[in-house]
């Protein structure tokens, strides 16, 4: 029974949705960027005049459990035709307009499009896949969306006071931080599998690969003394986000003297600074901006009450927003 | 009651759903005994769920060593009995918006050398080149590999200097109009 109520509340615990809400706006104004950037190129990639043509399809693509509109969408207009059709539910869903229909729409477009032709995608793409498929079927994606803020105007005029915020239960986070852990902790055993990673050469090398790299060797080369540390701190780093499968009642029986910190907290923030060097470094395609997306999902309510702590100017923005558009402080309700 | 039984259904889902996840993930070039037999017996249970739900995926970034190997893909025309540069290409010949595309395109069909035998190289240079710089229908086209290795041990940056070598790559002609 105590099992049963572990495992309850594990899945089902209540948790702001805040964090899922600004994870779909990025998802989706990181997904519009990207196909947006390929405009020039729709039928060259997936159309059947384009490399990947019928019969190449059927050798490069695997033949069983493939499933895609893009198989009977086959002339250049009407694959055009469904680029935009994504395009415009990719926005919708940043914005919020019928956010629930328009998730589910782009998701399915884009794994279409993504499974026409595999030979174009990265890494930042799976992922994109990934977190698409986990915001489509979260209870709720309303947070900072033009719905929710509909509903406020109406709730305020009827009421006089904010809408509760917004909730939903943990499963959905627990699936984004499986996928995180999964991500991370596979990509370190890859690099254990080479030799480059761990003599500490891989980083240099990669910032050597013209195609990867943003700059001439000359901004490049003074970087390299640092080069080891950066690549054997991301190493560490990588392996320690298996840690927080650790759960909290192993960590308690620990004697109270040693220091709890907050894990996920300082693994994020030192993503911020390894991905934001990548994406200022190197062209990894989307891959970057991916992460920092799925790192919104993973704030919770906790995160942003630290994160109130140590700057409350920043986190006073929402509620000075909602001061300015109705001209007066409102009331929130407490969470039922 | 019905609250339950949804929640029952969500948790078996969300375990499955991980099991899933990390089942498929686990790495491809690990040969160790264990990850061996789990990809054995373990995938074929989660692959399908994976494709079907388009969430196939592989952290091999980087890894399991950075790609070393940088290539100029030069395609040439046989013309008047001999042959001549057409154009020598990469991903870097592309804008800052193209460019992310391009470069796995390039080094997914051109690079991958044990696999995409059949044709992939060829109709990605006959698109290239065919119909893009006039070459008539029928004329001979080959690829080759300009390229060179960057060192994977510590060197002195400011004194290394690329050393190029060329590969073959494949040849073919360029097709009927309506294909190019």
């Amino acid at each position: 029974m105590m099992f049963l109520r572990s495992l309850q509340a594990f899945f089902f615990s209540t948790q702001s949705a805040r964090g899922f809400g600004l994870m779909r706006i990025a998802w989706a104004t990181v997904a519009f960027s990207y196909f947006l950037m390929q405009w020039q190129d729709i039928d060259f990639f997936y159309g059947n005049d384009g490399f990947m043509n019928p019969d190449l399809s059927h050798t490069l693509m695997r033949s069983n459990l493939h499933y895609t509109f893009l198989a009977v969408v086959t002339s250049p207009h009407a694959v055009f035709a469904l680029y935009l059709l994504m395009l415009l539910c990719i926005f919708a869903t940043a914005v919020g307009i019928f956010p629930r229909f328009m998730l589910i729409a782009s998701v399915l477009l884009m794994f279409s499009f993504h499974e026409r032709d595999t030979m174009v995608l990265g890494g930042g793409d799976t992922l994109l896949r990934n977190i698409g498929f986990i915001l489509a079927i979260s209870p709720c994606i309303d947070a900072f969306s033009l719905k929710r803020l509909d509903a406020q105007h109406r709730n305020i005029e009827k009421t006089g006071t904010l809408l509760p915020p917004p909730t939903m239960s943990a499963w959905p986070y627990r699936l984004l931080l499986w996928q995180m852990i999964v991500l991370y902790g596979t990509s370190f055993w890859y690099k254990m599998l080479g030799t480059m990673w761990t003599s500490g050469t891989a980083v240099q090398a990669a910032l050597h690969q013209p195609f990867f790299s943003r700059w001439p060797d000359s901004i490049i080369n003074p970087l390299m003394p640092m080069a080891h540390l950066v690549d054997w701190a991301s190493l560490i780093w990588e392996g320690l986000w298996i840690l927080l499968l650790v759960p909290r009642w192993l960590t308690d029986l620990l004697p109270k003297q040693i220091p709890r910190i907050p894990l996920k907290r300082i693994l994020m923030i030192f993503g911020i600074f390894f991905h934001g060097s990548i994406f200022i470094l190197m062209d990894a395609g989307s891959f970057s901006l991916v992460m920092f997306t799925a790192y919104l999902g993973l704030i919770r309510d906790d995160d942003i009450a630290w994160f109130a702590r140590l700057f409350p100017r920043v986190a006073a923005l929402p509620s000075r927003f909602i001061r300015r558009i109705v001209g007066r402080e409102m009331q929130r309700p407490a969470v039922s | 009651m019905r609250k339950i039984a949804a929640q029952v259904i969500i948790v078996l889902f969300c375990l499955w759903h991980m099991f899933a996840v990390g089942v498929y993930a686990i790495p491809r070039a690990s040969s160790d005994t264990l990850s061996i037999s789990l990809r054995s017996v373990l995938l074929p249970v989660v692959t399908p769920y994976m494709l079907i739900t388009s969430q196939w995926q592989l952290w091999d970034l980087f890894s399991p060593d950075p790609l070393r190997r940088v290539d100029y893909y030069r395609i040439e025309a046989y013309q008047r009995g001999a042959w001549f540069p057409v154009t020598t290409m990469s991903a870097n010949d592309y804008n800052i918006w193209r460019h992310p595309f391009y470069s796995k395109l390039f080094v997914n069909v051109f690079n991958e050398f044990d696999k995409n035998t059949d044709g992939a190289k060829e109709r990605l240079m006959q698109l290239l080149v065919c119909k893009p710089y006039h070459l008539p229908q029928g004329t001979q086209i080959r690829l080759v590999y300009e390229y060179y290795v960057v060192p994977g041990n510590d060197v002195d940056w400011n004194r290394w200097k690329p050393t190029f070598a060329n590969d073959s790559g494949p040849v073919t002609s360029c097709p009927d109009p309506p294909d190019a």
